[in-house]
């Protein structure tokens, strides 16, 4: 892969802008004049634009993580990105604009162009919105990447998610895990936009893998004999989201709950009512690569106690269902090759609500509350 | 996926197959090295298989499971869209694999493989569904679906889970034996069980045709004899025929491509909008498409249909020889390797706009194509000289390679004359969806396991697309070819195909792809 950059910006504060700011307003002519000096070495550009991607970081450092991770998924969810760095008033006044046009040879496939724009304001939270909006295409969907914890209470939060069709936050990069995922179920409550979490697209494959064994013999129909479920969690939201997910489409009730905390690793054990008999869980916050590193499930089959395990070793996940009378069947499977490791792409390309999330937001979060009560 | 477990309802998790055991009958043919098992690979690979899928190669090469295996290793190392290989993945996917040796027309062969998918049902949770993939040369067809029958390993009365049975093209070689070969089939199989491939149908951007056409609504007030011209279907290839000379000196353009991919295409763009996307609703839209097509005769026919084969020439910077000089092939052969063909459409949309078809190897580039050609605008007040360089407005659907979409629009030159000219407005599916496009035979195989006939051709369609093309096929047998061969490799056809296309209308042309 080879890039062209065109850029203007602050001299030497974002890597590959290096020129002076511009005036918001001049942000659309300027980018369209680097398409044309693109053009004129390298034949006609066209700008490939799906959405509009709003990041919103917190300081320099993270915008430019964010640019980062923008530049590795551009090729293929290619977006016209705004990444906003909202300062508290008081650090520097008013609004600086930098903007450039990225060009892309992938080693496959056809070259891809997109925008980015980069926003570094101080303007009083309730009018951000008015430094967004005019730097969106028009008529494109508005994806708002939230990094970090976001301020769920805040000024900024509403004004911005009002000009957004979805929101994506990446609970594994809140400052205070498990309790953000129950402020965040709160505030998903009365979010108009729709929401989408990386953890949960992250726990994708798992789910499938866990979902399979109930398609056929000897589990078709026992998915509602499930007696344990054991979840090794590296990101402990995805061990609590996945214990969310279980409950909300089997519809367990949540008995009882608690957190046994200890220096090592943080452990929520629950007890739930299903509809056939009870279910014990047990998420336990383990070190590691990726997402989770196991879940076992226990089920009650005609023929005795089945099991269900997902395991990740690396680069792929193995799961292995074990069932009195039967061959144990074994399979490995591929993990999504993710270009940005946080999975974003595929948020990137999901335009309605994700109800089977936000469902399985209310018991997570349920969970999530037993060690703070 | 089963509908009555909740884990999958409303998930954004892809639909995955219920337990299945596929048989292939021809597994150690080319076609399952270069598609079938790749195809598999891949959909193990994304997780797209059940949990209990089993896989039995059978033919009569003699091989342990183990021998399979590795050989099926090598097609998938050379034809997966995927590299390099995951080896874990690989070896996961490979213990789903084992081989019977036998032919398929040996009675012993159904009932050995019948064993093993006892023993699959009973071990491995398949649940007594069964899938029959005739990878096969169709002469072997009728003896291998007789086998499957008389040994009750699956077919009507099997009610131990579902039985299908795929079929790979040419569905017969004419109208007879494709009737006879559907007689033998539904005596075994019944109807809906019966899944024709024809893996054009598979193409993503086969499947935005109707995308495109139905999910806008700008598009089909104007999709009608109205406000289109004519209608173009373009099936080029650069390659010739690739040592299938045998194959090839029986089929010939028309049966290889006509009869199958071209008219499907062509049915797609003609079909009425579906009341649903129910995979019957669309297939009845499209066999009424093909009932409507006028069927030509004598004269007529003459007219229509052009027939062309390609001489020594030039394609891709390399000299090539010419179809008779290539091996298998008769040195007066007189088959076809290119045709064009006008079509009517005779309903009330699209009375009186002809659809050209046209089909060809060693053209100059590989290229799928429809071209929707729009009537010039029905008065244009700049003169002549200002619009010199515009052209009625075309809508191209490219199918591959670069598949994706052109709108061919008038714009005003810049500058202080009012000159206009034509200009190219594209979308490309690289640019806006940048995933890989998944192979056709990953899409049918898992639809063929899910159950969903939707895009593979009913029997009615395959029969009228028979009595379309069996006149042609009658009237060159009864009657002397052209001066073959008429167009040289590297030419985009033979001349009276330019002709055929302006007969009505001086001015229309082929598109150049």
């Amino acid at each position: 892969m080879s890039g062209s950059v065109a850029l203007t910006g602050g001299r030497g504060e974002l890597p590959g802008f290096s020129l002076e700011p511009v005036g918001l307003g001049e942000v659309d002519q300027l980018l369209e004049r680097q398409r044309r000096q693109d053009e004129d070495s390298h034949g006609v550009l066209v700008r490939a634009s799906v959405s509009n991607l709003v990041v919103v970081c917190h300081d320099r450092a993270s915008s430019r993580r964010a640019l980062a991770t923008v530049e590795q998924l551009g090729q293929r969810a290619p977006s016209r990105c705004v990444v906003l760095i909202a300062e508290p008033p008081g650090a520097r006044e008013g609004v600086r604009t930098w903007a450039r046009v990225v060009q892309r040879h992938p080693d496959a496939g056809p070259e891809v162009i997109w925008d980015e724009v980069v926003v570094q304001t101080t303007v009083p939270p309730r009018h951000l919105a008015a430094v967004v909006l005019p730097l969106l295409l028009p008529e494109l969907p508005v994806f708002t990447w939230w990094t970090g914890t976001p301020p769920f209470a805040g000024e900024v939060f509403s004004e911005l998610t009002a000009v957004s069709d979805r929101l994506i936050v990446d609970s594994a990069a809140f400052s205070d895990p498990p309790a953000d995922l129950a402020r965040l179920a709160r505030a998903a409550t009365a979010l108009t936009p729709a929401l989408s979490d990386c953890v949960w697209g992250r726990l994708t494959p798992w789910r499938e893998l866990l979902a399979a064994p109930f398609d056929g013999p000897p589990l078709r129909g026992a998915h509602d004999r499930i007696r344990s479920v054991e979840v090794e969690a590296v990101e402990p939201t995805a061990g609590l989201e996945l214990l969310g997910w279980f409950a909300s489409r089997l519809g367990w009730e949540l008995d009882q709950a608690r957190l046994a905390a200890d220096p090592a690793s943080d452990t929520w054990l629950a007890r739930w009512s299903t509809a056939g008999g009870a279910c014990e869980s047990r998420v336990t916050t383990s070190l590691g690569a990726g997402t989770l590193t196991k879940v076992a499930l226990e089920v009650e089959s005609d023929d005795g106690l089945a099991g269900i395990r997902v395991e990740a070793p690396p680069g792929h996940l193995v799961a292995t269902v074990t069932a009195p009378g039967q061959h144990r069947t074994r399979r490995r499977v591929g993990l999504p090759t993710l270009a940005d490791p946080i999975g974003l792409a595929g948020e990137l390309q999901l335009f309605g609500r994700d109800r089977v999330f936000e469902a399985a937001l209310l018991p997570a979060a349920a969970l999530a509350e037993a060690g703070t009560t | 996926m089963s509908a009555s477990n909740p884990l999958v309802v409303g998930e954004r998790m892809r639909a995955t197959p219920p337990p299945t055991a596929m048989v292939i009958f021809g597994g150690s043919g080319d076609l399952a090295h270069r598609k079938i098992v790749p195809a598999l690979y891949n959909l193990e690979l994304h997780r797209l298989l059940p949990q209990n899928f089993q896989v039995v190669g059978s033919s009569r090469t003699a091989f342990s499971d183990e021998e399979y295996r590795r050989d099926m290793r090598k097609a998938v190392e050379e034809f997966s869209r995927t590299q390099p290989i995951q080896q874990q993945v690989w070896e996961s996917f490979a213990s789903r694999l084992h081989y019977v040796t036998g032919s398929s027309t040996d009675p012993g062969t159904p009932a050995r493989v019948g064993d093993l998918l006892d023993q699959f049902d009973a071990e491995r949770g398949t649940d007594g569904n069964r899938l029959f993939y005739l990878s096969l040369i169709p002469k072997l067809f009728p003896e291998t679906v007789r086998g499957i029958g008389k040994s009750g390993i699956g077919g009507r009365g099997w009610d131990r889970g579902w039985s299908r049975v795929v079929c790979e093209k040419p569905f017969g070689h004419d109208l007879e034996s494709a009737k006879e070969l559907q007689a033998l089939l539904t005596k075994v199989f019944p109807e809906p069980d019966v899944f024709r491939i024809d893996h054009y149908l598979g193409k993503e951007s086969v499947q935005n045709i109707i995308a495109f056409r139905f999910a806008n609504g700008i598009f089909e007030p104007v999709w009608n004899h109205h406000y289109v011209d004519h209608v173009q279907v373009t099936v080029a290839e650069s390659i010739g025929i690739e040592h299938r000379g045998n194959f090839y000196e029986t089929a010939g353009a028309i049966r290889d491509i006509i009869q199958n991919h071209a008219l499907q295409v062509l049915a797609l763009v003609a079909m009425e909008p579906p009341g649903t996307f129910e995979p019957e609703d669309v297939r009845n839209e499209k066999a009424k498409v093909l009932k409507a097509l006028r069927r030509l005769e004598g004269e007529a026919l003459d007219a229509a249909v052009v027939r062309g084969q390609y001489g020594p020439g030039w394609v891709d910077g390399h000299q090539v020889p010419g179809y008779r000089e290539e091996p298998d092939v008769a040195p007066d052969s007189v088959v076809e390797t290119y045709v064009a063909a006008e079509f009517l459409v005779d309903n009330w949309r699209w009375a009186g706009t002809p659809f050209y078809l046209r089909t060809g190897k060693r053209l100059p580039k590989r290229a799928t194509e429809v071209v929707v050609q729009f009537k010039a605008a029905p008065h244009l007040p700049f003169g002549q000289t200002a619009q010199d360089g515009l052209e009625p407005n075309a809508l191209v659907l490219r199918i591959q390679p670069d598949e994706g979409i052109t709108m061919k629009f008038g714009a005003k030159v810049p500058g202080p004359s009012l000159e206009v000219r034509s200009v190219n407005m594209d979308f490309s599916y690289g640019t806006s969806f940048a995933d890989d496009l998944p192979d056709a035979y990953e899409r049918l195989l898992l639809d063929v396991m899910v159950g969903d006939p939707t895009l593979f051709p009913r029997w009615d369609s395959v029969e009228e697309a028979w009595r379309v093309v069996q006149p042609i096929l009658d009237r060159w047998a009864g009657s002397d070819p052209p001066e073959l061969p008429n167009y040289a490799a590297g030419e985009w056809g033979p001349k009276a195909a330019d002709e055929l296309i302006a007969r009505h209308r001086p001015g229309r042309r082929w598109r150049r792809p």
